[in-house]
């Protein structure tokens, strides 16, 4: 119980910092196929809601609620790292493009 | 004292680079001031929505406008690269445009800088006393954004945010600011110790008037600048 939150609260950080630090292709493609998992997981718990008890209790998650509600926010900080580390990326390439703007402007001027 | 021919040729080959953003009101003062003793003065306007870009213009600087607001760091870097483009400039001055700093502590850090063969000198409103002025909360921010950076960079200066420096123009080229806003300060001191750059620390005086009160930092700025370092 206490050992799978550990290890749950553990796997936000790496989730949190690596995703912002990766914005390539395969970073993409992994995170795609992450969510394409989560919802099938979803979609699976709607039709057999019991998959969810039975795999909490193996991991020694309170109840199936618990386990997933874990796996939305693991989900959701992971979407906003990665939205984050996108938005920084933009801003620096946004700098650059102004910056080389501006010089060429001011060099035509004179 | 210096020669007159050696004071004509320090300001002659000096730029001050002015990042600025919605100043009008000030500005031109600024730059007028400024340029009683430096000649040479480049104001990057940084998206301002006012009349900031005519009024340095009209008080004598080169304008570089950036289309849009992109940080106060990313208007520094912009100076520097175009003074690092210009082939008779040897120094650089970086000035605050709402009017705090005093050109001659300008003039004496370039003096320094020049004297003492140095790559980078930083303005300190904590040295020789002239602390006092520094309104309460402030000085505990700064002493907090100080103590921040000397853990993060190792460099130990007493106001590492300070607006007013003067480098070499080679300084000037090793030192690429990526950090585009407030956060700039405490990675160009990053770059000069990452770059083996000469530095010290000369005393200077900071004006609080009404304008750069309003225009200043805001204190949980600060706040900002720790967290725009820890995720860069």
């Amino acid at each position: 119980m206490l050992l799978i939150r550990i290890i749950l609260v553990l796997l936000f950080v790496p989730a949190f910092v690596g995703i912002t630090r990766s914005v390539g292709s395969r970073s993409k493609a992994f995170r795609s196929i992450l969510l394409f998992v989560f919802i099938g997981l979803v979609a699976l718990s709607i039709l057999s809601p019991q998959l969810w008890e039975d795999a909490a209790q193996i991991l020694g998650v309170n109840s199936g609620v618990d386990l997933l509600l874990y796996g939305t926010v693991l989900a959701l900080m992971t979407h906003i790292a990665y939205s984050l580390g996108k938005f920084r990326l933009m801003e620096k390439r946004i700098a650059t493009l102004v910056q080389e703007l501006a010089l060429l402007k001011s060099s035509q001027g004179s | 004292m210096m020669s007159h021919v050696g004071h004509e040729s320090i300001v002659e080959s000096t730029y001050c680079v002015i990042p600025m953003y919605n100043e009008g009101a000030v500005i031109a003062d600024v730059v007028r001031d400024l340029r009683t003793i430096f000649p040479h003065v480049v104001c990057v306007d940084d998206g301002s929505s006012d009349d900031s870009a005519y009024q340095a213009e009209s008080a004598g600087a080169t304008v570089i406008r950036h289309a849009v607001n992109v940080g106060q760091g990313g208007a520094l870097a912009t100076g520097f690269l175009f003074v690092g483009s210009r082939s008779t400039i040897r120094y650089v001055v970086t000035f605050d445009a709402d009017g705090q700093h005093d050109p001659q502590d300008a003039l004496a850090l370039v003096r320094h800088l020049h004297s003492n063969h140095l790559d980078v000198v930083f303005a300190s409103r904590f040295l020789a006393g002239r602390e006092q002025q520094i309104p309460r909360l402030k000085k505990v921010v700064l002493r907090f954004v100080a103590g921040v950076t000397r853990a993060l960079t190792d460099v130990s200066l007493s106001d590492a945010h300070n607006g007013l420096r003067a480098l070499t123009v080679d300084a000037a080229r090793k030192i690429q600011l990526s950090q585009n806003g407030m956060a700039h300060a405490t990675q160009f001191v990053s770059l000069v110790l990452q770059n083996g750059l000469k530095y010290d620390e000369v005393p200077a005086t900071i004006r609080y008037t009404t304008y750069s009160r309003s225009k200043g930092q805001p204190l949980l700025n600060g706040i900002n600048i720790v967290l725009d370092l820890l995720w860069r």
